[in-house]
């Protein structure tokens, strides 16, 4: 839980795009505790899937514009298309 | 500072003066009069006052405990188990390493019928430690 997270995410980034958005406005949209959004923030908490979606979703991104996987924890590769 | 962390806060200081006390206690008292030290686990009471902590943010409706905060809580109860358990295995075989294997250790009942308490406070003492480092580890940055 407080390793550093797998995963990266421009959620302070956003935020900023978002009119400035603070943490607890942010907090309030994914019914999440402002600390939470402090703790993804600093990378120290991986959420749930459900909760990425939410938070995607107050910013009206997709969720991979949001959240992306760390290359070193997963360095998988898309399967082959067939030719 | 969370809500959860504030009510660790608490529960470390109130199981810690229990604690605490209840030894003091039992040294003072002495042989055969054990169970006056049961008064400490009086101070107990004071662990009621956590639910007051957060009331205001309760009843205007705001988010108290989301996932990361359960994640928390039961990481902190699953530690403080564990705690209990090493306590445990340790008090048992202890004697058999410090006495040896053929020696009998009189043990007043009085005594041991208070393990049970001592047990739940450190059980609660345990976790309250891992719910504080736990949010403490965690950042707690200013508002950005």
């Amino acid at each position: 839980m407080a390793e550093k997270s797998d995963l990266r995410n421009r959620i302070r980034r956003l935020r900023f795009d978002h009119g400035e958005m603070t943490q607890q406005e942010l907090a309030d949209r994914a019914g999440v505790t402002r600390q939470t959004i402090i703790a993804l923030e600093a990378g120290r908490y991986n959420p749930s899937l459900l909760l990425a979606f939410r938070i995607a979703k107050a910013f009206g991104e997709p969720l991979e514009s949001v959240f992306q996987l760390d290359d070193s924890v997963c360095p998988c590769q898309p399967p082959a298309k067939p030719a | 500072m969370h809500i959860q962390e504030k009510q660790a806060w608490l529960e470390l200081a109130v199981m810690t003066a229990t604690l605490t006390l209840f030894f003091v206690l039992v040294e003072l008292v002495g042989q055969g009069r054990h169970s006056v030290a049961y008064a400490a686990f009086g101070l107990l009471g004071l662990a009621g006052a956590a639910r007051l902590i957060g009331r205001r943010e309760r009843k205007a409706g705001n988010v108290i405990m989301d996932e990361r905060d359960h994640d928390i809580e039961r990481t902190a109860t699953l530690l403080g188990y564990g705690v209990l358990w090493a306590l445990f295995v340790g008090a048992a075989l202890a004697p058999f390493f410090i006495l040896g294997a053929n020696a009998v250790m009189p043990v007043p009942t009085d005594k041991f019928a208070m393990t049970p308490m001592v047990a739940v406070c450190a059980l609660r003492l345990a976790r309250s430690v891992v719910t504080i480092s736990l949010y403490r580890r965690g950042s707690h940055g200013r508002e950005v």
